[in-house]
């Protein structure tokens, strides 16, 4: 018994009880995937027929009885070594007759772990993704691989990294094809590929495009297909680049809680590095942010219990009231500088200055406030002077 | 049933089913039957193997012009699907001998592609061979050789100055005097050859003594006929000596019944393989014993009366058939075919494993140096000829090198390989040819004779010489193995080469 994952099964099951039908279906998906075995690949595949067009009370006791058999099955542990998978040591980049330089860039990554990359355009987050997955070639700097197996030449080494860019190439065929053919290409035959392609089709919602070709796709599918066909690679280093800029915002908020769930799985984890604009979407998920700002990087631990002992609050508020009435409102709290972007006040506050102490003095003013966020610890901040 | 053995090759072989080559080996074998067939029902009478004047011309014409459109097609259609993914280039693991599997099946394809028309001559001949299987085809050539002896078309053929001996003196000066035009290995053998017949002066002198006494004794006769009309490639038929002397014995023995049995014989085999004439035949019989003397009186040829007896076609049909019985495994047939069918692999190969701008960049790269280099060798003739193709050469590689280094790595990279890919299979042949022509004995001049005269050859230049085809075969066998075993390997380290 893995209490982990006993402690993952209870909570579908709990997702089942409350009538979260649909997440509990991804979650039942995702511990069934962990078994790796592969009668509870068919027990699953059944269900998801079974309950297809079912979102009722009557899918309760089929899903208990299919975690039940997950449990009983257990999961497949991967070994516990926790060494490094990637290790990139001050890396920089300058093209060829382009102004922008790349500054050089350090980070490790361990298996389960999220890096996000965020900065506004044309600032490296993708020349920094080409060069990790092997596109580029740095100008100085190292990047050290932790793959199981040693790797004897460079396409060894770029089969081993799974790379999704922004752009996915184009493919011929159905998705159901396409899959098929990269699982067996890594190792999976027969039956075996058959429903470990059924499994991923599943886990990712593209039952209903299972004989849909590449024109037929939206682009956010064609991303979900791209993340697919990675998934049957068995990455351990997955490199995405701008993966939520062609999915909707349920999708983005889907597929992220998804891929931090993958870099944690049990039996395959893996490191993720993902470049996006979204940056509170993806500070939700990972575990340090890199800030890119015209190629230099700002490093951020959002898994530090330590205070960063900020001399500043920074709160983004969007309201009806102009800054002098903000400022007036606002001089109680001693503030020290409030910006509008066009969209948005960034009000700037003595460290000490709480959100619940802002709040207050906007609700005491009676100002219409549509939405209000504390980015003091957000690399939401850094964007704050641009 | 087919959507399960695609579902099943994609699960079990997915380079079979990425490369359809199942698909495309099974229309190709239906392709071949289909103009097996089409061969065979090609031949419904003689008349069909009368028109053709080699057997070659079965592979060619129209039938060429069919088999090459549907080839086109059928390789179009197999690209558009063979050429959609590509795991080489999504940086899929792929098995040891994959990459010596996929050439194999586009070199297996393009060879299947490329041969359609041999399978419609093997239908035809196979068919010809069927038809005339009862078919005494040494006693025919017999017949019609006695028969063309005995069906007078020129007067010349019956002269004195054709009769067998005087033809044999003749060719044999003919042998000598070809000794001079020829260039070659054989000089020195033909050179032992003239040694041995003696002074050319002497055979000179001989030879005008026979002609005016050929002239003197003008006579035109049956008796002076030695011709061996067709039927050379027949080693059992009768020659011409035999032919002169079975006519000589018939008609000095007054045997009309045996001529008119050849002559019978004749009309019969005419009417057999629709042989196109408006003479009578039988006739000839009698006009063989019209005088004591036994001269012709009528030449089809030169007759104005329009008698017309197609010889020719007879002669055709009669070789087809032979050639229908005889087929061999022609070697450096199959070799020229194999190696058109591996230059257009390795084109498609190198397409695969590159990308289209590097294969297109490839292409015109070597287009334009062609080009200049073609118009620079066209510009600089005579004796600067060798020269100025050489520092063009030099040039225009200098030039390669200088954009080389501009261009990005990778994609200098990837022309480089694809122009070695496309130029390796002419490697071997050309190194051969440089050294069998640095190897080449040098021509000795000898002022008693007055006449150059080949030096021994060298044993290497021998050895080139003799064993060209299986040298040939075994250039080939080499090119297939490196770029099965070695060549992919470097297309692998370029495609994960950083661009940049």
């Amino acid at each position: 018994m893995n209490p982990i994952f006993e402690g993952r099964l209870q909570e579908v099951a709990q997702h089942y009880q409350s009538g979260d039908h649909h997440l509990g279906l991804r979650r039942i998906l995702d511990a069934a995937l962990e078994t790796r075995d592969m009668t509870i690949f068919e027990k699953t595949l059944a269900f998801c027929r079974q309950t297809e067009d079912r979102n009722d009370d009557s899918v309760v006791q089929p899903a208990l009885d299919l975690i039940a058999s997950i449990s009983s099955a257990g999961v497949h542990i991967a070994e516990t070594k926790r060494k490094n998978v990637v290790s990139v040591k001050g890396i920089s980049k300058q093209y060829r007759g382009g102004k922008f330089k790349l500054f050089p860039v350090s980070l490790e990554l361990a298996p389960g772990e999220i890096i996000g990359l965020v900065g506004e355009n044309g600032n490296g987050k993708t020349t920094l993704l080409r060069i990790m997955a092997g596109e580029l070639h740095p100008d100085t700097g190292e990047i050290t691989y932790g793959f199981s197996a040693p790797v004897s030449n460079n396409y060894e080494k770029r089969s081993q990294l799974a790379f999704v860019q922004q752009r996915i190439p184009r493919w011929w065929g159905t998705l159901t094809d396409n899959l098929h053919f990269a699982a067996r290409h890594y190792g999976l035959i027969g039956r075996e590929n058959e429903l470990w392609v059924e499994m991923i089709i599943a886990r990712l919602g593209l039952r209903s495009f299972r004989m849909h070709s590449w024109n037929s796709l939206s682009s956010g599918y064609r991303t979900r297909f791209e993340l697919a066909r990675t998934l049957l690679r068995s990455p351990k280093i997955l490199l995405l680049d701008e993966p939520l800029a062609n999915l909707d915002i349920i999708a983005q908020q889907t597929i992220l809680h998804d891929l931090r769930f993958l870099a944690q799985s049990q039996s395959q984890p893996m490191a993720i590095v993902l470049s996006s604009q979204q940056i509170y979407e993806v500070e939700k998920i990972s575990d340090r942010i890199v800030f890119l700002k015209q190629g230099e990087p700002i490093y951020q631990d959002l898994r530090s219990t330590v205070s960063t002992g900020s001399a500043v609050n920074l709160f983004e508020i969007e309201t009806t009231a102009t800054r002098d009435e903000l400022l007036a409102a606002f001089q109680s709290l001693s503030v020290q500088q409030i910006q509008f972007n066009g969209g948005v006040f960034i009000a700037t506050f003595q460290g000490d200055v709480t959100a619940s102490a802002v709040m207050n003095n906007l609700a005491t003013q009676k100002f219409e406030v549509s939405y209000f966020r504390n980015i003091s610890q957000s690399s939401r901040r850094f964007f704050a002077n641009a | 049933m087919i959507k399960k053995i695609n579902k099943f090759l994609l699960l079990y072989f997915p380079l079979i089913w990425n490369t359809r080559a199942l698909w495309m080996l099974l229309s190709l074998a239906g392709l071949h039957l289909a103009f097996y067939l089409s061969g065979w029902w090609y031949f419904d009478t003689y008349l069909k193997i009368q028109g053709y004047p080699e057997s070659t011309s079965i592979m060619g014409g129209s039938n060429i012009a069919y088999a090459a459109i549907i080839s086109i097609l059928l390789i179009i259609v197999w690209l558009v699907f063979y050429l959609r993914n590509n795991p080489f280039k999504s940086f899929y693991p792929l098995p040891r001998g994959y990459f010596a599997i996929e050439f194999a099946i586009i070199f297996l394809v393009l060879t299947g592609c490329i041969n359609l028309p041999r399978s419609f001559a093997k239908g035809f001949y196979d068919h010809v061979e069927h038809q005339s299987h009862g078919v005494n085809l040494t006693e025919e050539i017999n017949t019609v050789n006695l028969a063309y002896a005995l069906i007078p078309q020129n007067q010349f053929d019956y002269d004195a100055y054709n009769r067998c001996d005087s033809l044999e003196y003749r060719e044999t000066r003919a042998y000598i005097d070809s000794i001079a035009r020829v260039d070659s290995l054989d000089r020195i053998r033909l050179q032992a050859y003239r040694d041995s017949v003696g002074n050319d002066e002497a055979d000179l002198a001989e030879e005008r003594t026979q002609r005016k006494k050929d002239l003197e004794h003008h006579d035109y006769s049956y008796l002076n006929f030695c011709k061996q009309y067709t039927g050379d490639y027949d080693t059992s038929a009768m020659g011409r000596r035999a032919i002169s002397a079975k006519l000589q014995l018939m008609l000095t023995s007054n045997n009309k019944a045996e001529v008119a049995a050849i002559l019978n014989r004749f009309e019969h085999m005419c009417l057999k393989y629709k042989i196109d004439y408006n003479v009578n035949i039988p006739s000839y019989t009698a006009m063989a014993f019209k005088d004591d003397r036994h001269r012709p009186s009528v030449y089809l040829n030169i007759s104005e009366e329009r008698r017309t007896l197609d010889f020719e076609s007879l002669n055709r049909v009669l070789s087809h058939i032979h050639q229908a019985r005889t087929r061999a495994f022609d070697g450096t047939e199959w070799l020229i075919t194999l190696y058109m069918a591996l230059f257009m692999a390795l084109a498609l190969f190198s397409f695969r494993l590159s990308s289209t701008r590097i294969w297109l960049i490839s292409l015109v790269g070597a287009g334009v140096i062609s080009v200049i280099y073609g118009i620079v060798v066209a510009l600089v003739r005579g004796e600067y000829f060798a020269l100025g193709g050489a520092i063009t050469l030099i040039v225009l590689f200098y030039l390669i090198y200088q954009i080389s280094l501009r261009a990005r790595r990778k994609t200098m990279a990837g022309v480089n390989l694809v122009w070695f890919t496309w130029a390796f299979p002419g490697l071997p042949m050309l190194i051969h040819v440089l050294i069998s022509e640095l190897s080449r004995p040098k021509n000795i001049y000898n002022p008693k004779t007055l006449a150059y005269v080949m030096a021994t050859p060298s044993a290497l230049y021998t050895f080139l010489e003799d064993h060209q085809s299986a040298l040939d075969t075994f250039y080939f066998v080499f090119i297939l193995l490196v770029v099965t075993t070695v060549l992919y390997r470097h297309y692998r380290t370029w495609q994960a080469m950083d661009e940049e």
